[in-house]
């Protein structure tokens, strides 16, 4: 009995993640024994911190590709049918898909600001426990910043923005497209009339470019108006896979102190409410902007509060409490610390006048 | 009066006009200065150096290897420089080439300039198809064989040494160790952006795979694709398995033959031949 | 007291010099039995001066974390005194030192007869009563732009670890600099002290040769006031990184680009015996510098600079300024100098006349890339305004030029100081100095006389704002 723990579902989609679509559609399409989803949203239960993961008996298996090998060993081998070169092209067209494609859909999620803020952003606090759904996104991000940085995408300003100086990146997500579609060309499938794991794994890629519902959907719109025949491929095997059933299991054998908090129906309801106020409000200032002003705010906060500790604490303005006992004892004090210093004075002219009596003395 | 006529009118002016005269006769003297301006008679390529093997005409980087090898089929004049300073690079990342204008390229500007230079002495590919493949290969060259040769260089503790004597040897202690964790982290850094964790034997189960792929490709042709003269993918590929033939890594992955005999020839072909 | 109105005298006129005679005429009847004392206790400490006394013991009152170390070398020469004049002398000069240490806010002296039933004759206890100054010292700043934002605090504590330490700390977090020094003067002397510092900062040559330098190191110094002057000993290693290479940078300095490991020995020796940094009207200044690089690290080199000054009053507020400085940087066991230690040259504060490091080597009239031998010199005309002599503004006429060069080491030495001598570059011209109380301003008309076909010029006006101007 196979358990896939894969990241949640959204858009319409069985889950948001490419490598976790890729293989839930793998074993909708192959897999006939017994099998079903988890949506643990938790990367913290795979062996190498990342969905998906199967689970298999006791052995877990993490990673898209090791999850489909495993699997072709058991017996439902997506390419027995394909010819030695095929199988290499599938080999290098995979490698390409997780490079260039996958790119692609970092830049829509975290360099594209307003897609960031408003809709990736909450959807991983949807989904997340805290505190994980605030490392999470930004761990993405930070490999996103290191792999788009050979398109000319670049961090701007202390917040890190990305923005793409250049322009190369729609210019290179245009090529990747054509690649795809110039492999496919006519075919029902990208080798021949045969379904292979390249069709599930160019699906996997390009139904969250398509069906994902985002406030700048920049790749929908040129996959549907520059390259139509990947967005029929992309129909025809969602409509495949509409007449197989998934099997979702409950999700409780975790044991995370957070996971209530995630499944309380109150936040999820604030969430989405709260969201879709502020949209149009707040639609002119940037994400940017705001963090700025409130770095601002908060330096300006902290100088006065460390100004005042410091005055307080320094007795240069000073706040006492004295009690009607205590200022009688006070005043006793004052009085003996003036009679002392007198002494002193009368003595403390010059050094000379002291020695002009010992002189004198002698 | 117009605007502009009111503005020609004020540097018109013949007080104006006498200053600028007066102004213009100062320097009263120039010398020539002593020192001449250094121009570049060839472009000029800085690049790791020198070659894993002592005699070897290659760099020991593979970014490096691949955009000379490239420079050559061009058949263009340019000559080589290994200050190993990527410092030096707009980039941060040797190669860089500056041409006789005194522009500096790097990555796809270098692609770009070659190609639009020096076309006629590369090949082309055929169809559109061929095309999509070539970019495909050099994607899965570029992540799986990558992978392997950075985890291979930078992760492995017995190649620490030689890697060290090549990159940061020149430096003074302890600027070397320093550095060297500097780019050992760089490495590392890139290898996260592909695979969350790294783990050494599917990286090299991943290598294999996508050597025995591109060797299917290959087949029994001179170039790839079946094109008469040698393109972008053939410096890529030759990159990779020069380098990797020259490392301990040779031991950890299987090259195939047909790969192996395929470098060589592109080797004493277009890299040996000086001219 | 007449250090400290000099220069303030040299800009009054002559009204406010009467009114200040005036005022002192009105305090002296107030005085005069003060004066009359005092002379009294002059003439008898004079007769006393040569008995036998010494002290019995030395009482300092009001420290609790100064260490007693540090009070046990301050006093030493004191206790060694054997007659009553010397006495008083060593007793004012050891409240004087433990004054300048800096970690009093008062140091009162008190002689007496000692109190000891026990004291041989002769026997004086003295008493220090003093106030420590605060221990803490903090400043925090932050700066606030339109898109980028930075903030520092510094961090200074007196008296560390009761001998007397201070501790200074630096840290900005925007421009990524950062700075440690932790000082102990040697054996309670003020005038000489010991410090280790670290520090890190960020240099920006972007306008004048198109890189950034980045400088982290240690230092081990010696600071030390002698008959000559005031010292300073440094041994430290330092890591350079030329990096941030413009993209329309001259060949030569992307080559410079790199990591370089400089650890040196140098030594500078500064007699400054003016009467005002910023606009002197008299005395001279010499400062000499010896470097010796190449313990371990990658450079090598030998560096020698010299600077000097000499001002003349001419009288009615005209002042007469000369400069001369030259310096010589000589790399042995390489081939060239690294930038980052070579001369520049020109400015508004070092040639007029020229923009910023205008002069030297350069390619192609963009990038300055240092010379490894310099010399300069000027002369300059301060005149007083008229109706302005109230004010610190002066009219400036002047001469100045310099040459810098590079050193070939293939070939000898002599031959490239030569050329120091072809190719001099000249200006000349007029403008008006405003000196403020933290800042030497200048507005000059500047017009080259002679210049070399790189040079960069500065025709017309040119703006200096700084506190070193030769």
């Amino acid at each position: 009995m196979f358990t896939l723990y894969v990241w949640g579902p959204g858009w319409d989609l069985p889950s948001i993640d490419p490598g976790c679509l890729t293989v839930i559609v793998y074993f909708q399409l192959l897999v006939s024994v017994e099998w079903g989803i988890i949506e643990c949203n938790n990367p913290n239960i795979s062996p190498t911190g990342e969905l998906p993961v199967l689970k298999d008996g006791v052995e877990w298996i993490a990673g898209a590709n090791n999850i489909i090998r495993h699997v072709k060993r058991k017996g439902f081998d997506a390419d027995e049918n394909l010819t030695t070169r095929q199988n290499a092209d599938s080999v290098a067209y995979v490698s390409f898909v997780e490079d260039g494609i996958y790119d692609s859909l970092l830049y829509l999620w975290y360099a594209d600001t307003k897609n960031f803020t408003q809709a990736i952003s909450p959807l991983y606090g949807k989904l997340l426990a805290f505190p994980i759904n605030y490392y999470i996104p930004n761990q993405i991000r930070e490999i996103a910043k290191t792999r788009l940085e050979k398109y000319g995408v670049i961090s701007v300003g202390d917040q890190g923005f990305l923005v793409d100086k250049e322009l190369k990146m729609y210019k290179a997500i245009r090529k990747s497209y054509k690649i795809l579609l110039d492999k496919i060309w006519d075919n029902e499938f990208f080798f021949g009339n045969n379904l292979s794991t390249l069709d599930m794994v160019v699906y996997g890629h390009l139904a969250t470019h398509l069906y994902s519902d985002l406030p700048n959907p920049s790749l929908a719109i040129i996959l549907r108006t520059e390259f139509p025949r990947l967005v029929m491929f992309c129909d025809r095997m969602k409509g495949r896979l509409s007449e197989r059933e998934i099997v979702k299991f409950p999700f409780n054998d975790l044991p995370s102190v957070f996971t209530g908090i995630l499944k309380s129906p109150r936040t999820w309801f604030n969430n989405t409410f709260w969201q879709i106020r502020n949209v149009e409000k707040e639609a002119e200032k940037s994400q940017a902007q705001k963090d700025f002003e409130r770095k601002r705010i908060i330096s300006i906060t902290g100088a006065i509060l460390f100004m005042v500790t410091y005055v307080i604490w320094n007795k240069i303005i000073s706040i006492e409490f004295i009690s009607e006992k205590d200022k009688e004892y006070y005043d006793n004090d004052d009085v003996d610390d003036d009679d002392v210093n007198d002494n002193y004075d009368d003595s403390d002219n010059d050094g000379d006048d002291s020695d002009d009596d010992d002189g004198e003395n002698e | 009066m117009s605007n502009q006529t009111w503005r020609n009118a004020i540097n018109n002016n013949p007080i104006q006009q006498s200053i600028r005269q007066f102004l213009a006769k100062f320097p009263l003297k120039i010398h020539r200065s002593l020192y001449a301006a250094r121009e570049l008679d060839v472009p000029r390529l800085y690049t790791w150096g020198p070659g894993w093997k002592s005699g070897q005409q290659t760099s020991f980087d593979q970014e490096c290897v691949k955009w000379q090898t490239l420079l050559k089929f061009s058949k263009s004049d340019f000559e080589t420089k290994s200050l190993n300073e990527p410092l030096m690079s707009p980039s941060g990342k040797l190669p860089f080439l500056v041409l006789t204008t005194g522009d500096v390229l790097v990555d796809d500007a270098i692609e770009k300039h070659v190609t639009d230079m020096y076309s006629e002495n590369l090949g082309s590919l055929n169809n559109e198809q061929q095309e999509a493949d070539s970019a495909a290969y050099i994607a899965s060259a570029d992540t799986k064989l990558r992978n392997a040769l950075l985890y291979n260089l930078w992760c492995e503790p017995a190649n620490e040494s030689i890697t060290y004597n090549k990159y940061v040897g020149h430096y003074a202690k302890p600027l070397d160790k320093l550095l060297f964790h500097k780019y050992k982290s760089l490495a590392v850094r890139e290898l996260l952006t592909r695979k969350p964790v790294l783990d050494k034997e599917e990286i090299y189960q991943e290598a294999n795979e996508a050597l025995q792929a591109i060797s299917i490709a290959l087949g029994d042709s001179k170039y790839f694709f079946g094109s008469s003269l040698p393109t972008f993918i053939d410096a890529v590929v030759f990159s990779y398995i020069h380098v990797i033939l020259n490392i301990p890594l040779n031991e950890l992955v299987q090259v195939q033959s047909n790969l192996v005999k395929y470098s060589e020839r592109i080797y004493n072909e277009y890299i040996l031949s000086g001219f | 007291m007449d250090n400290e109105e000099f220069p303030l005298r040299a800009h009054q006129n002559v009204e406010a010099e009467e009114f200040m005679s005036n005022n002192f005429e009105a305090q002296a009847k107030k005085y005069k039995e003060y004066e009359e004392a005092a002379i009294k206790l002059n003439e008898l400490v004079f007769d006393t001066k040569d008995c036998p006394f010494y002290i019995h013991s030395f009482q300092i009152l009001g420290t609790q974390k100064t260490r007693q170390s540090l009070f046990e070398s301050v006093v030493y020469s004191a206790l060694q005194a054997r007659t009553l004049s010397s006495i008083i002398d060593e007793v004012r000069i050891t409240a004087d030192k433990l004054n300048r240490l800096d970690i009093f806010k008062h140091v009162d002296v008190l002689l007496d007869n000692s109190s000891d039933p026990l004291a041989q004759p002769g026997a004086i206890d003295v008493i220090l009563s003093t106030e420590e100054k605060s221990r803490f010292w903090i400043k925090t700043g932050t700066e606030i732009g339109n898109d980028a934002g930075s903030a520092n605090i510094s961090l200074n504590i007196r008296n560390v670890f009761g001998g007397a330490e201070t501790l200074e700390t630096y840290i900005s977090a925007g421009t990524q600099t950062s700075y440690f020094c932790l000082a102990k003067p040697i054996n309670g002397n003020p005038d000489s002290k010991v410090d280790i510092s670290a520090y890190r900062l960020t240099k920006n040559n972007q306008s004048f040769s198109s890189h950034d330098e980045i400088l982290q190191g240690i230092a081990l110094r010696w600071r030390v006031l002698s008959k000559l002057g005031f010292h300073e000993l440094t041994y430290g290693t330092s890591w350079r990184q030329i990096c941030n290479i413009a993209k329309d940078a001259t060949l030569s300095i992307r080559e410079s680009a790199g990591h370089s490991l400089k650890s040196s020995v140098a030594h500078t020796l500064v007699r400054d015996m003016r009467d005002d940094i910023m606009l002197p009207s008299r005395g001279y200044y010499i400062k000499l510098f010896q470097e010796f690089a190449g313990f371990n690290g990658d450079v090598y080199f030998v560096k020698n600079e010299f600077e000097s000054q000499i001002n003349f009053p001419l009288g009615k507020g005209f002042i007469f300024s000369a400069s001369l400085r030259n310096g010589l940087l000589y790399p042995f066991k390489t081939r060239q100098s690294q930038i980052c230690d070579r001369f520049f040259l020109g400015g508004a504060q070092s040639v007029r006349g020229f923009r910023l490091n205008g002069i030297g080597p350069r390619e192609e009239k963009k990038d300055s890339l240092g010379g490894d031998a310099y010399i300069a010199a000027g002369v300059s005309l301060f005149t007083p305004l008229p109706k302005l002599s109230r004010y610190p503004v002066k009219g400036h006429f002047f001469v100045n030029g310099g040459n810098l060069v590079r050193i070939n080491t293939s070939q000898r030495l002599a031959v490239s100081l030569n050329n120091l001598a072809k190719t001099p570059s000249v200006s000349a011209g007029v403008g008006v100095v405003y000196r403020s109380s933290i800042l030497r301003l200048e507005v000059n008309f500047c017009l080259p006389l002679i210049a070399t076909n790189t040079d960069k010029l500065k025709k017309g006006l040119q703006l200096g704002l700084g506190f070193n101007f030769w």
